[in-house]
This record gives structure tokens, sequence and C-alpha cells, in this order.
């Protein structure tokens, strides 16, 4: 299969300098200001100053997540953040949120595999209040069996929201209980059904006191405050508190990268399903400095393939040969341990999944087998980085971005000089990611079908 | 783990939020100054900010997919999709390409009462960007090939749509509320009414909705008003002066008790409930929005969520509130909770409607629901893209510019026994109810 390439003929169309994104988001005067502190304590400080309104995102983040709990006992990072809002020594079960939003702020809180991370957003003047009560539940919080029980139903709830109603969810579990077998990512984040089910205040407890302490957590605060200001309220509050002097223990992680039965699809064949869909989730070798060109290939990699409209997936699947109504890749590497290659497609009516296999394989072996053109990297590095200048737009953005890195151990710096890494990739880069990380055997590939229906197509 | 993959978890989703917020209305001196910039027959409201070298320009026409002509549902949204597949010389491929070759976002949708668009791109790429925005809204090429994708495309989303339990529930609650009306349409069609769309049919469509009388503008960002005049001059005083859309006849959400119930697979039944609602302007509407956040439109802090949600552990979601058409009023809220406890927490609810009605909130509630709404107002306003979601939200709502002023003030002067007013509006035994899984309910 070929590919129609258009030339950039129009006189309209003036391809944007080099380094011209680059200067509004990397090191330098024009990229953000991003300061770092840290207390005695051990607790990190990012601050992001964003002076446009005269609020602030205040978030604390913990390093711990889904993949650091204990065997059976899955689910607890999760539901031990709904307790987080369930009540300490001097707040009652559920007036955190209420005294947020009376003081005219939005609270929430997130958990995935590596981290946990709470937050509000409010006016400037309240970020001490903020902070004194996010530090209060570090540790203060009183776990009572009571509200403990009716949480856990909530959870479920949530659970069935989430997951058990919705058949594309399911399959993902599925997929990953296959692909990370043996490793932590085997088990979703919000846990098994049967495990959940199991929770109480005796397993919250052991959690709170193992993870819960100023050294496992870094504030991020965006918005329109100094670091000076945010060190100053951060010591009065989150001073105090003792270090637990226990960094997470390191984890299980996959380094041989050959999946059992590869070359068995996942299926999920359900009544509900009216839309049928392909994916295949490819395991990928833990992150690691030495090798961040790579990685910063496998990015590129993403884009070039499945980057959108423009991408090759959706050029040859979509509008060429039209086996596929919509389709995608990307790589999501923001884990500690082994990240994933993601490919996805929307299988067109009369379309088989075999058929759609063979397409998507096609567009690997050819980016495998010739460098991409350089029109295609250059348009790819530009999405990628111009996402990063686009982020600048929202405090909340910035805090989750530097949030997120650091739980992953990346500094500011790390994350500003990405944008170099990408600039510095070349053709032969990708074409070698591609060689590296599109592995059959490091992949399981899933079905989701109509019942009855597993491979035809449906209407 | 790559820093860019720290941003795009954001959009992946693998993170689990505590809570889903429902978001309300909008502003007060929480808003940056917006000015109005005119010119000939168009108005833009401004919000000149340089201090990030980012445009992001929202535009909004009056005519959405409630204005599909009969037997052509879906034709708005089909519409939409087509506003970026290629315009003037550039075909789909190469005009797709010359937005990522110059980091430009750009896309359209298509509302119940309006067809938005939203551009986004770097100050110092204005002319390419501004250029690109002309073509695709002055010449758009609706060719063959991106029809039929775009077609299928949509085909695939009206499918997908049907394996959500609450997106299904809400098409037949609307279907319940507003009967052969256009706002009981799905916006995307259906698999009939889509196969059957034709290239004239969307250029037809296109040449009635985008004119200069129904245009709402709205730019945040680094902008000065002469660069928009500037931007009004050569990307919009071309289109015609007047719309040819006939208007959206107003209509009442049907009265219930009525009660729907779809059978599907799961431990959880899905929830959605309606009734009339009352509109923007009406003389309680500010009362009716500090009820509804009080009742279950404030997150954490509504009392639904307190009841259903805090106290038993019924659902992880629930919520209420009025809900934004242009020639209606919805109330309306969605619980979902286990087969087995579905009823109890419909009970619970509509227990929750009377009492709002019947025993006057306190004035410490009030006081809570009024800080929480006027600070949050806020919040709004930290990202250009949020400030131009407000402004645009404004406009289409038919609100002056001095809203944003006037917005907390208004808050500010509800009383309790308006508040109750407004709550003697609900009608919990006369409610329109749709379920999907495994629990009808009653309403008895």
């Amino acid at each position: 299969m070929t590919l129609m390439r258009l030339k950039k003929s129009n006189p309209i169309i003036a391809v944007l300098a080099a380094g011209s994104l680059l200067a509004a988001c990397s090191r330098g005067p024009e990229g953000p200001k991003v300061e770092t502190a840290r207390l005695d304590n051990g607790l990190e400080i990012i601050v992001i100053p964003d002076f446009r309104a005269d609020v602030v995102t205040h978030m604390l983040w913990y390093r711990v997540g889904s993949a650091d709990e204990p065997k059976g006992k899955s689910g607890i990072a999760h539901f031990f953040e709904h307790l987080m809002f369930r009540g300490t020594e001097n707040i009652p079960s559920g007036d955190f949120s209420k005294t947020v939003a009376r003081l005219g702020g939005q609270d929430n809180a997130f958990t995935s595999y590596d981290y946990t991370a709470y937050f509000q957003r409010i006016a400037k003047d309240k970020l001490g209040k903020m902070m004194e009560m996010e530090a209060e539940r570090m540790q203060k919080l009183i776990i009572q069996p009571d509200i403990v029980a009716v949480e856990r139903d909530v959870i479920l709830e949530e659970r069935s929201m989430r997951v058990d109603g919705r058949p594309a969810a399911l399959l993902n579990e599925q997929i990953r209980k296959r692909l990370h077998a043996g490793t932590p990512y085997e088990v979703p984040v919000i846990g098994w059904r049967k495990e959940i089910a199991q929770l109480n205040a005796a397993d919250a407890g052991a959690f709170y006191q193992r993870y819960y302490a100023p050294d496992n957590a870094v504030l991020v605060v965006a918005g329109a405050v100094t670091l000076d200001e945010v060190k100053g309220l951060a010591e009065t509050h989150y001073g105090p508190l003792k270090p637990s002097g226990q960094p997470r223990a390191p984890r299980q992680v996959a380094v041989q990268l050959s999946v059992t039965d590869y070359d068995k699809p996942e299926v999920l064949s359900d009544a509900r399903v009216r839309q049928r869909s392909w994916l295949r989730l490819y395991r990928l070798p833990q992150y690691q400095r030495d090798a961040k060109r790579q990685f910063a290939a496998a990015d590129v990699l993403a884009e070039v393939l499945g980057g959108g409209l423009t991408g090759r997936l959706y050029q040859a699947l979509v509008v060429e040969s039209q086996v596929a109504v919509g389709t995608g890749a990307y790589s999501d590497t923001s884990r500690l341990d082994n990240g994933e290659f993601i490919i996805y497609a929307t299988p067109a009516e009369g379309t088989d999944f075999a058929k759609l296999a063979s397409a998507v394989n096609t567009e690997i072996e050819r980016v495998k087998n010739a460098p991409v053109t350089e029109e295609e990297l250059r348009r790819a590095k530009r999405q990628l980085v111009s996402d990063l200048v686009f982020a600048r737009d929202s405090q909340q953005s910035m805090a989750n971005i530097f949030g997120r890195a650091a739980m992953l151990g990346l500094s500011p710096d790390d994350v500003l000089g990405w944008v170099d890494e990408i600039e510095a990739v070349t053709q032969d880069d990708v074409r070698d990611a591609a060689r590296a990380l599109l592995v059959e055997a490091h992949a399981i590939t899933g079905h989701l079908a109509s019942e009855g229906n597993t491979s035809e197509g449906n209407k | 783990m790559s820093p860019h993959r720290a941003i795009k978890a954001m959009l992946v989703g693998l993170v689990l939020a505590a809570s889903t917020l429902v978001s309300a209305t909008v502003s007060v001196q929480a808003a940056p100054p917006v000015q109005s910039v005119a010119l000939r027959d168009m108005e833009a409201w401004l919000v000149s900010d340089k201090s990030l070298p980012i445009i992001t320009v929202k535009m909004a026409w009056r005519g959405g997919s409630a204005s599909d002509p009969a037997g052509k549902s879906g034709l708005t949204m089909l519409l939409a999709r087509l506003m970026n597949e290629g315009a003037g010389e550039l075909p789909a491929q190469a005009f797709q390409q010359a937005l990522a070759d110059n980091a430009i976002s750009l896309s359209f949708n298509a509302g119940r009462d309006e067809l938005t668009g939203t551009l986004r791109c770097l100050s110092r790429y204005r002319d390419v960007c501004f250029k690109l925005l002309r073509l695709a809204i002055t010449a758009p090429r609706f060719d063959d090939e991106a029809v039929a994708r775009m077609q299928r495309e949509q085909s695939a989303a009206i499918l997908r749509s049907q394996q959500s339990p609450r997106v299904l529930a809400n098409q037949e609650l609307v279907k319940l509320a507003f009967g052969e009306h256009p706002y009981g349409r799905p916006r995307n069609g259906t698999m009939e009414s889509v196969a059957a769309l034709t290239a004239a049919d969307i250029r037809a469509h296109y040449e009635n909705i985008l004119a200069r009388d129904n245009l709402l503008l709205a730019v945040v960002g680094d902008m000065n008003r002469a660069q928009l005049r500037r931007l009004m001059r050569d990307v919009f005083a071309g289109l015609p002066a007047a719309n040819k859309l006939p208007p959206v006849v107003p209509v009442t959400v049907a009265p219930g008790p009525t009660s729907r119930h779809i059978e599907r697979a799961g431990p959880q039944t899905s929830v959605v409930f309606a009734q009339q609602g009352i509109d923007h302007n009406h003389p309680l509407f500010f009362a009716d929005f500090v009820m509804n956040s009080i009742l279950g439109g404030s997150g954490f802090s509504s009392r639904l969520t307190e009841q259903v949600r805090e106290q038993r552990g019924l659902a992880y979601s629930v919520y209420s509130g009025t809900s934004n058409y242009q020639r209606a009023a919805m109330w309306n809220g969605a619980v979902a909770s286990d087969n087995a406890t579905a009823q109890q927490a419909v009970d619970i609810i509509r227990a929750e409607m009377r009492r709002i009605a019947e025993t006057p909130v306190s004035e410490e509630r009030l006081a809570t629901a009024k800080t929480y709404l006027t600070g949050n107002y806020a919040l709004r306003f930290d990202s250009g893209t949020k400030i131009a979601s407000q402004l645009i939200g404004t406009q289409l709502n038919g609100w002056p510019i001095s809203y944003f002023k006037t917005r907390n003030a208004n808050i500010e002067a509800v009383r309790i026994a308006e508040v109750q007013a407004a709550a003697k509006l609900l009608t919990p035994n006369r409610l329109l109810v749709v379920t999907v899984g495994g629990t009808a309910i009653r309403l008895d």
C-alpha cells in the first residue's frame, strides 16, 4: 500500500521556523519559570508562578499508587484516597470538601499506578488554610470502621460505573492482566471487585502509616504566588510533620518483555457491545536515563503512526483502504515500571479483526523498514512540542505535568529538557525505536465484539 | 517514563478521580476586563492578555442540531465534522497537514442550539492561522471522500453512544421530554438518517447557518483591538449578512409521571430523571441556580451527595440541575446505583426534592452556597481557554457584557424565600425517569 502524500505547494502555508516553539516551553527566558525548594522533613516543593488570575492550584502528591499495594489488597490505594475526605481530629467526615467549597474553592483527588494526588483550586489568600487542612489529614486522619464500610460501597458503585458496566473497560483489564503478568501493573488501579469487597479499616490504617509522610510527598503550587510565599506557608503548616524515613520499596519490573501466548488475542464478546473495536498494547522496557533517546523517539513514533488525521495509520486504514472508521496510537510511558505503546482502531462495517490487524501490521513493518520522511518527522516534533506550549495556558495542567513528573523521579529541568530530546530525534531513531519496541511477542491484541458475532462486521 | 507522557496521561485517563465535579454557569470581579469590539454589523468580546504567546478564538453560530431539517437529523453534526476537512485549494489531508505544520488546533462541534468552532494558535503565526480559519469558514470543500469518511465516523459514534448506559438513558429521556420536537432527537442523528445525507445537503445547510447575524465571537490572549478588527474583517465579513434557518419553536418538558426501562446486563442501574425547569430569563433564575447548588449541583457539598453517597454509600455519582436549552428549560439529574438499591436512591432523591420545597434552607446554608458559587466563579477564568468558553457561553445565553460584573451580586441578592419558591417548582411525583440496567423504577 502506498500513501498519497500531498506536497505543500500552497503559498499560504508558512512553516514554523525551527526553535520558535522551543523557546516558549524550554529552559530559557521565554520558557515557564518553575522553582523548587525542600523542607527539612523531606517535603519537596515545586512552584509554578502564573499571575494571570488571583487563584492557585494547591496539590499534594504522594509517592504511592496501586502498584505499591500488598498482595490481595488491590484497590486499597484508591480506597484510601477516598477515606482522606472522611474525617480527621479537627475536620469531621465530609467537612474537608465542604470547607473548601464554603471558601469558594474546588477540591478533588486522584490515584494512579504510581502516585496519589490531592488538590484544591481556590483564591490565592486561602492557600494557607488549604495547607493547614492538607497537613492535618497527612497525619491526623481518623479511620472509623462504620465510615469505611459505607465508603467501600461507594467504591463498588464506582467500579460498576467505570468498569463492570463497560465492556471496553473490562477488556482493557483482561489485556493488562496478561500483558503485565507477574508485575504490579497486572492489577487495575481501582482493584478487583472481590478484593475491594474485603478491604477494611485495618488495611487502610496500615497503608496510611506506611506511606503518608512529608518525605514521601511533593507539594506543587501553581498560580499567583512566589516561591518565597509558598515556602513560608509550607514551613508553618507542613514543617512540623514528622518524616517516616521509609521511601517506597522497589517493585517487580519485567526485564524480559515477551508475553505468554502473545499470538492469542484477548476476546471479549458481550451483548452490550454495539460498535466493535480492536486494540494492541505493547509492553515497553522501564524508562532509563541512558535510554532517553529511545523514549523520545517512541513519542515521535507514536505521533507519526497515530497522531490525529495526518498520522500514517489514519491515512492508510481510514482514508485509503477504509478498513477502519477511526484509529490512533500513543505511548504511555508515564510509568515508573513498564510502559505501554498502544494502537487502537474501530473496524469498518464488514471488516473482520484479522483483516484490520493485517493492515496495522503492514504499517508497523513499513515504519520498521524505511525511515520516516523529513516532513513527517518535523510535523510530529511540532505537534509534541506545541502540546507543551499550550499546556502553559492552564495553571492546573502545569501543576499536573510537573507533579506527575516528580512522582516518576523527573525534575522540572528534565521536563523542560525533554523538548531538546524531541528535537534531537532523527529519522533513523524513529525506525530503530519501532524495531526495538513494536515487537509482536511483547504485545497482547484485544477484540471487543458483539455477542455471537466475534469476527464479522456488525451494524 | 518520559515527560511528554506526563502531559498526555491527563488525556489518556488512567487516573481515577474521587468525584466528577458538575460545572454550573459563569463570573464577577472574578472575571478579567472584557471589551466589546464592533465591526460593521458584527461584535466580538475580547480579553487581551499578552502574558503568553497564545491566541484562543471561540466562535458560535446560533442554529445547532435542533435546526436539522426534518428527516435529516445529524446534519449539523456532520457539517461540524467536515468544517476542518479541507478548504479552498487544500483537500482534507493537505488542510490537516497545514494545521499541524503550524501548530494550529481548529475544531468544530454541534450543540443543540449552536454550531461552535475553537481555534488555538501561537501569536507569532497569527497570519497563517487566520488564513486557514478564513478558508475553513468561507470555502469548505465537502469533498465526497471526506463526506463519506465522516459519515462512517458519525455512524460509529452513534453505535458507541449506545454502549454507554448514561448516554442511552439520556437519549430516551429527551424523547420522553420533548417528543417530536427537535430537542428530542440525538445530535448525531440515526444510522438511517446519517446514511441518507449528501454533500448537497451539507452545503445547503452550511449556507443556511454560517452568516453574520447569528455569529458570536470571543477572543482571548495575545490580541489587541486592531488585530481583532482585522480578524473580523478578513475572516468573517465575507459571510452572508443573514442566516436562513427557520426558528426553533419553544417547547415545554412533557409532564410525568412516566418511567421507561431498558434492560441491560450488569450490577448497576443507571437512572436519569427530568421535569420542566425555569429558563434564564425567569425572575427566579438566580434563586433556582442557588437552590440547585444546595440540592444537587455542587459536587461534594450537595444534599444529594451527602444523603445518597456519603451517608449511605448508594452511588459514586449523583447530581441534579437545570439544563441549558435556548428554547426550553429542563431540570434533570442522574444517579447510578446497584440494581438492589437503585429504587432506594431514587426515593431519597425525591425525598430531598420535597424537603427543600417544604423546609426553608437555613441562613447558614444559604450563605455557604453563595460563597461557594461566587468564589468559584474566578476559577472559570484562570486560563485563556476557559475565559473564551465563558465569553461565548454568556453571549449564547443572550446576557449583556455587564453580566460578568453583575452575576455575583445577583447571587448575593437571593433570599431564602426565593430559594424555596424555586424549590416549589420541583415535582417529585411527576418526574420523567429512564433506567438502563437491572431495575425499573416505581414512581408511587
